[in-house]
């Protein structure tokens, strides 16, 4: 009787602990590689546990440590000031057009959704950017492009959407301007919704290697994503070019790639725990209606 | 009626944003126009040509931009990079303001850079990375041969004239030869040890390779697996049909070849030929006979080097042979190497434009641009200095006076001297001949010079088909590499070729090349 209850419950529990080493194990493979002798790997392939222990793809990466840590620190800027504001903006945006009373909200809407559709492409964007807002090679043009994102303004507005009107027009009764409502009553309100946009944004921000790649030249801007991946890049490039030039080091690709791939989602699993209690609440609620 | 104004303002903003969208491409198109060579007739030689004879002091002092492609940044870059501005600071009044670029980056940021018109003086150009011909139909490059001849006289005089030839478009240069290897040949490679244990000469095969005469190899191959089952022979087909004295017009991958030895110029489909269906028969022989090991590489996507640190190669065929390359050979396969022409050198266009510098359009300076390029081409101080970083800190030379790592290689080690300049100017490494360069000039001048060269081929009109061709070729090469596609399977990659548009991209080679002979 008690275990003709309990065994579908234990079913679930045991994919779900299946399913959470699933999830576990490529992580602690990619560490151990990481860790691992880069000669050994060629030869024997991946393994769970580190094989010929050694940290010389960590050395190659982390050769000249205070690049890296320049790029950490233009990374955590870019995505702490980038989220602040684009959660203010994208939080205004929606808020208004969650609003059935605004006047131009089928206009407004259609303004930030066609752009969810089409956009100029990539060169005019890239005059635009370059020939005539000068913001090349300024910490800005890694923040600005992804200030106002489509799609997190529609799953922030169905949010809004929920909240009852009648909460603004008893505010209003009480006689409380605009503005005193949408921080007062409506950001406290959507919190998990701003939280899960956040989270989004913070994505955004911390894995954007394409800004960069466009428009930072200057070394003391070059945020962390981009110098990672123009690491690889370069290792790949140095092996396809091979037959072209001389003098080729060594350099443990392998290994190397792994041990970035460490260093690049590190900050990132550490924050996600803290915006989680929000995510599921504030996502679901997001995407039924979206 | 609501609902209609509505609409209506939507309709507004549609409009209005439909005219903000042209405006922005109109003014793209503009920038496109501006650029191109008949809007802007002025030739920048014709300014001042007496400049080129004037002393550094006298002239204005410039900043020069230069785009190019390479393992970047390196740690200590900027310290090279100031050195080498000190000297050209010195020598010509100008200094450079470095725009090195992460190699598989350099693509995608040179065409949004051409295409937005941004000012800039040189560029890295070549047949593989930044497209030299796309670009010069685009119009984004300045005609050398008037500055060439005014600030640059001695490096363009050390390049042999035919080199230029390979470089003209419409009879203009519109890029700078990186001098260095150019001649075409596959290269076969085998681990130095292999070669002496079962006493393989190279040399009793080098040169001779054909698709007749593959055989030549299968004694040592069985030798070696008796031994060694796990070790196989890598034959891509990639840079390999130059072996049978095939120019292939558009790329590897793409139908469309003229054979060496015909005057008359006939583009065929080279997969369609004898020799190729040859060495595919030969390459199906080696795998039934078990020299290629295909069941365990046909389904890995890891690049082969790998399997050749891991030392798993008795040999490889492919790539491009030049002299001293063991050296690269031992430091890439992890083992020393030792290696041979496979067959007789060719000279082609594709191998002369490989590595190149342009000017844009867009420079204020071409003719201090000019003057650099002639700076790098002949001053081997500052050549070397830019590939290899300060002398005893990044190399050292040693008492032969052979170039060997510094203390502080990693510091400053771009490894791109095939890049920078004239590679004749580099510093010999330890390891190679002492007459490496000399070796390398005698076998550009020994190579037989292709008959189609300086002719390009504008792609343009069969895109299309080129695109559905190369699909066919990525579904079938690796079969075909490994030996494991059947004669029948190979007729049905024919046939898909056909249905694709091979006779298509063939008569389209065929009318453009018949077209070029025509204005010679």
């Amino acid at each position: 009787m008690t275990l003709r209850k309990k065994l579908p419950k234990m079913l679930i529990h045991l994919v779900l602990i299946l399913f959470g080493i699933a999830c576990i194990i490529p992580l602690i493979s990619i560490i151990s590689v990481s860790l691992s002798d880069e000669t050994t790997i060629l030869q024997e392939g991946y393994s769970f546990f580190p094989q010929g222990f050694n940290l010389s793809a960590y050395a190659y990466v982390l050769y000249k440590p205070a690049q890296l840590l320049n790029a950490l620190k233009v990374s955590l800027l870019v995505s702490a000031i980038g989220t602040i504001i684009s959660v203010l903006i994208s939080a205004g945006i929606s808020y208004v057009l969650s609003r059935e009373d605004y006047k131009y909200k089928n206009s407004l809407s259609f303004y930030v959704f066609f752009t969810m559709l089409f956009n100029g492409g990539l060169v005019p964007t890239y005059i635009l950017i370059s020939n005539y807002l000068h913001l090349k090679n300024t910490i800005w043009v890694l923040i600005l492009p992804y200030l106002a994102i489509p799609w997190f303004i529609l799953i922030l507005r169905t949010f809004m959407q929920k909240i009852p009107h009648t909460i603004i027009e008893s505010c209003m009764i009480d006689g409380a301007s605009e503005l005193r409502i949408f921080i007062q009553m409506i950001l406290p309100l959507a919190k998990p919704g701003l939280a899960t946009v956040g989270l989004f944004t913070i994505l955004q921000y911390w894995n954007d290697w394409w800004l960069s790649l466009m428009y930072i030249d200057k070394e003391s801007l070059v945020p962390l994503q981009y110098m990672l991946y123009r690491m690889i890049n370069n290792i790949e490039f140095l092996t396809r070019t091979a037959s072209i030039m001389p003098g080729m080091n060594t350099v443990p690709a392998e290994t190397a790639r792994m041990a970035m791939a460490i260093l690049a989602a590190g900050p990132m699993l550490l924050v996600f725990p803290f915006f989680q209690k929000y995510f599921v609440k504030g996502l679901t609620v997001g995407a039924v209606k979206g | 009626m609501l609902r209609g104004t509505r609409l209506s303002k939507t309709g507004i903003i549609a409009i209005l944003l439909i005219l903000v969208f042209s405006l922005v491409l109109g003014a793209c198109g503009n920038n496109d126009n501006a650029s191109s060579p008949s809007a802007s007739p002025t030739s920048p030689a014709s300014a001042n040509p007496s400049e080129g004879a004037k002393a550094p002091e006298e002239l204005p002092e410039v900043k020069l931009t230069w785009y190019f492609p390479g393992s970047f940044p390196q740690p200590e870059q900027d310290k090279v990079f100031a050195e080498v501005n000190k000297i050209v600071k010195q020598k010509i009044n100008a200094t450079i303001d470095f725009k090195p670029i992460a190699g598989a980056d350099y693509e995608q940021k040179m065409k949004v850079v051409t295409a937005s018109g941004e000012p800039y003086d040189l560029a890295f150009t070549s047949n593989w990375l930044n497209n030299y011909t796309q670009n010069v139909a685009k119009g984004a490059y300045l005609p050398l041969d008037d500055l060439l001849k005014l600030y640059a006289p001695k490096s363009y005089a050390a390049i042999p004239s035919n080199f230029w030839d390979a470089t003209r478009v419409n009879g203009q240069i519109y890029g700078y030869i990186n001098y260095q290897i150019s001649a075409r040949t596959p290269e076969i490679a085998i681990p130095k040890a292999l070669a002496e244990k079962y006493g393989f000469d190279i040399n009793s095969v080098g040169g001779k390779l054909s698709a007749d005469t593959m055989n030549l190899l299968e004694p040592y191959f069985d030798a070696v697996k008796k031994d060694n089952p796990q070790k196989y022979v890598s034959a891509p087909l990639f840079g390999i049909q130059d072996m049978f004295g095939f120019e292939n017009i558009a790329g590897i991958n793409v139908p469309g070849a003229v054979n060496y030895n015909d005057d008359t110029l006939t583009v065929m489909n080279q997969f369609e030929s004898d020799e190729f269906k040859k060495f595919v028969a030969a390459l199906r022989d080696w795998n039934a006979k078990g020299y290629m090991n295909s069941k365990e590489r046909i389904a890995k996507k890891t690049d082969e080097w790998t399997d050749a640190k891991a030392g798993k190669w008795m040999m490889s065929i492919g790539g491009a042979y030049k002299p001293g390359g063991d050296v690269l050979s031992s430091v890439l396969g992890g083992e020393a190497y030792v290696t041979a022409p496979a067959s007789v050198p060719h000279l082609t266009t594709g191998g002369i434009i490989a590595t190149m510098h342009a000017i844009s359009r867009t420079s204020k300076n071409p003719e201090r641009a000019t003057m650099l390029l002639e700076l790098l081409n002949t001053d081997v101080e500052l050549y070397n200095l830019l590939n290899f970083g300060i002398k005893d800190d990044h190399f050292k030379l040693n008492d032969d006076g052979l170039m060997v790592a510094g203390p502080n290689q990693q510091g400053y080690n771009p490894q791109a001297p095939w890049m920078f300049a004239s590679n004749f100017l580099a510093y010999v490494q330890e390891g190679m001949p002492k007459t490496v360069w000399e070796d390398t000039i005698n076998l550009n001048e020994a190579a037989e010079p292709s008959k189609l060269l300086g002719f390009s081929f504008d792609a343009e009109p069969v895109k299309a088909e080129i695109g559905k061709t190369s699909a066919v070729y990525d579904e079938y090469y690796r079969g075909i590499e490994l030996g494991v596609t059947s004669e029948e399977k190979y007729n049905e990659f024919l046939k898909k070729m056909k249905t694709a548009g091979s006779d298509l991209i063939v008569a389209e080679m065929q009318k453009q090349i018949d077209a070029w002979k025509a204005t010679k």
